[in-house]
């Protein structure tokens, strides 16, 4: 077990693309961190670079202390977990998981005894003769899983374990996943593309987008306190929504109405280059129907009325989709992160509104509702460089803190 | 060899038992279940879609086949062809007690083995060259395959002149006599002419080989403590074995009819000659259809035989099959 530094580590391609720059990054012994991202953001390469598969063009990585740049990935003991599981397909399950064991020139009784103990607790006793090619997706992950921790390696490297598994089984396997981790105690470095097993499985998650780091934090963290548009787009389901806002006269018009500014905002707008245009995000689950808020309450936000598109029902709440009216945020970050979910030439429906209201609330299809959002939750973003206006000293206070 | 993930879901192992335990593997019972009318309608397509192909094989292989194999049956030789006669296996027993037949047969034998094992080695080089090569890497192949794309019998000309004393260079700087007259010499020169033209065909097919390795697999095995001579024995040649099978299957079947190479070179002469070399001699110079025809048969045969021998180890030895049954 140790620890895994990241100093200033970049990586570029003889052609020039640079695929990871200057990652600085301090995961603690027995961390499980995630590394998250849209496809092309270098996560795999930053886990390559660990794993030894990838050269480190600048920059240092030091493994329990030792600079470990230019060793084999074989000198460096740390095991990888494979999107495609990397099963030896003529090896049995036994001789997958004894592999590195015998490579390790473990005598034959150790061997056996420590793949029979990872096999107990992966529960593949029954699969040890048989090989790869008949097992099921999740058996393969699992035997895949066994060869990292047969050998007590100094760190797990996982990269996208999960993504080929079916959705049910991925969230079986992520809790699999987590409980072993937690039990070895076993530094792991995780690598996904989704966010929700980004949120669930890690201590910390980085994000990151073009080879640079965004933000690193708890996922509640990165949840609450965006940096900046990039994270709070990414993190959440659905995701958050943005509105196109203009600063007029210490306020901010937006298709929601008039948002009153607080005074640290405002001051933050009055700076010669402050932005005169802005980008609005709410969590979907800071909106609520107007008739379930009480006095206190609604003095905190502010109410709207638009016309509802969808209802969907999900038993504890309901999704709503309004329809409104005005401009479309518009920013680098929201255009790929559109592109990353798919739909980056699919402009969808215009200025709708992604809101989750109580499963009270007796909205309606086709009818207009009066809809309150929590003006304390809301974020301010500069569309030029994405920044979080509304953060202060890594907390995000909302729009109308003093 | 692909790994795709089945959603079957993960079974605990007490599901898996009970799996087991109801359903019979198919190690135990080997009952194939009948097949439905869908599955026979297809498989009668699939026989009627072979059928053209398969009628063509038939005219043009079949045919010659059968006619060598009744002509080996007879006394048959056209110098005399009144003597013709049907004989049985006369012919066989006179060719196998023959003293000539053997020291060719040792010879073919001989040439196949030496050649076929240093092709592979020497393919399996430039097959790793050419599939790691990341600049000129279209030059690298088209290089490597050049002495492939000579026609052989021009190859095996330029190899004799090379070793013609007095008007060859190799003759000159290798050996003060003329090489391609002596044995062991004529031998050693016959096999590397036949190593340096046919090593690219098997580096081609190894090539495709190396392909079929998953790069995750290498990367794993890099980080289970493998060194590069681990990866390759214990990673890649299991996974490329196949491949490395079809390799050696069509490089021994080649190697074994072994013929215009030595044409060329020693026409036989000081004992080089080759089976096919001396079903030729006895068949188009000698004009004796009963024996050639023999000799021809009896490489058929061994042919056959090397072919069987590489099939059955397939069977065995696809890898990622617990029964090497056929998926």
């Amino acid at each position: 077990m140790a620890d895994i530094v990241l100093d200033k580590v970049s990586k570029s391609f003889p052609d020039g693309t640079v695929a990871v720059q200057d990652v600085d990054l301090e995961i603690a012994d027995g961390e499980f961190v995630i590394l998250v991202g849209p496809s092309g953001c270098g996560k795999s390469t930053t886990l390559n670079m660990i794993a030894g598969l990838e050269d480190i063009t600048s920059g240092e990585l030091r493994i329990a202390g030792q600079r470990v740049n230019d060793k084999a990935p074989r000198d460096r003991d740390i095991a990888m977990v494979f999107q495609s599981y990397a099963l030896y397909p003529n090896m049995t399950v036994r001789e997958n998981m004894a592999f590195p064991l015998r490579l390790a020139k473990l005598d034959k009784e150790t061997i056996n005894a420590k793949v029979d103990e990872a096999a107990k607790v992966l529960e593949l006793v029954p699969l040890l003769d048989r090989k790869p090619a008949n097992l099921s997706g999740g058996q393969r992950q699992r035997v895949a899983m066994g060869r990292a921790i047969v050998r007590q390696p100094k760190a797990f490297l996982m990269d996208e374990p999960l993504s080929n598994l079916d959705a049910k089984l991925r969230v079986q396997m992520r809790t699999v996943v987590s409980r072993l981790q937690k039990q070895l105690g076993t530094t792991t470095v995780y690598v996904t593309h989704d966010q929700t097993e980004a949120m669930t499985l890690g201590d910390r998650v980085v994000i990151m987008r073009g080879g640079a780091v965004q933000q690193v934090g708890p996922p509640q963290e990165l949840y609450d306190h965006p940096r900046n548009l990039f994270v709070a787009g990414f993190i959440g389901s659905p995701s958050m929504n943005f509105l196109h806002a203009a600063v007029q006269d210490g306020s901010l018009h937006t298709a929601l109405g008039e948002v009153p500014l607080g005074d640290r905002v405002r001051r933050e707008l009055e700076a010669a280059d402050a932005p005169r245009e802005l980008i609005l995000g709410v969590r979907p689950e800071h909106f609520e129907d107007a008739e379930l808020v009480d006095e206190d309450t609604r003095r905190r936000g502010l109410e709207f009325e638009a016309p509802v598109e969808i209802v969907e029902s999900m038993g504890s709440d309901k999704y709503v989709y309004f329809t409104v009216e005005g401009e479309r945020a518009s920013a680098a970050e929201l255009e790929e992160l559109a592109a990353d979910a798919g739909a980056g030439d699919f402009a969808g429906g215009g200025g709708n509104l992604v809101t989750r209201l109580s499963a009270e609330s007796p909205v309606v299809e086709g009818q207009s509702r009066r809809v309150w959002f929590n003006l304390e939750k809301i974020h301010l973003f500069d569309p030029t460089n994405g920044r979080n206006l509304t953060l202060h000293e890594g907390r995000a206070a909302g729009a109308l803190a003093d | 060899m692909s790994i795709s993930a089945t959603p079957t879901g993960a079974n605990t192992a007490v599901e898996e038992t009970r799996r087991q335990t109801t359903v019979p593997t198919q190690r135990g019972g080997r009952r194939k279940p009948p097949l439905s009318e869908n599955k026979k309608a297809e498989r009668r397509l699939g026989w009627l879609l072979c059928a053209p192909a398969a009628l063509v094989m038939v005219a043009v292989t079949a045919y010659p086949i059968i006619y060598s194999v009744w002509l080996s049956l007879q006394r048959y030789d056209l110098r005399f062809p009144d003597q013709r006669e049907f004989i049985g296996l006369e012919n066989y027993v006179t060719v196998l007690t023959n003293e000539f037949w053997w020291t060719a047969f040792g010879v073919t034998a001989l040439i196949t083995v030496v050649t076929v094992a240093v092709e592979l080695v020497l393919g399996m080089g430039l097959a790793l060259i050419m599939h790691r090569t990341l600049v000129g890497r279209g030059l690298v192949r088209t290089s490597a395959l050049i002495p492939y794309g000579i026609v052989t019998v021009v190859a095996a000309f330029s190899w004799r002149y090379a070793w013609t004393p007095g008007t060859g260079y190799l003759a000159d700087l290798f050996s003060d006599g003329a090489p391609l007259t002596e044995r062991a010499s004529s031998l050693a020169i016959i096999m590397l002419a036949e190593i340096w033209k046919t090593t690219p065909f098997m580096a081609l097919l190894l090539m495709a080989g190396l392909a079929l390795v998953p790069e995750d697999l290498l990367k794993a095995a890099s980080t289970d403590g493998a060194t590069a001579w681990q990866k390759f024995t214990k990673v890649m040649l299991p996974v490329m074995k196949p491949a490395i099978l079809v390799a050696l299957l069509f490089r021994t079947l080649d190697a074994f009819r072994v013929f215009d190479n030595i044409f060329v070179l020693t026409a036989g002469g000081n004992e080089t000659s080759s089976v096919s070399m001396l079903a030729y001699n006895n068949l188009i110079r000698g004009l004796n259809l009963g024996i050639g025809s023999t000799m021809s048969v009896l490489i058929f045969i061994t042919v056959a035989i090397i072919a069987f021998v590489f099939v059955k180890l397939f069977g065995t030895a696809a890898p990622g099959s617990d029964d090497g049954e056929r998926r």
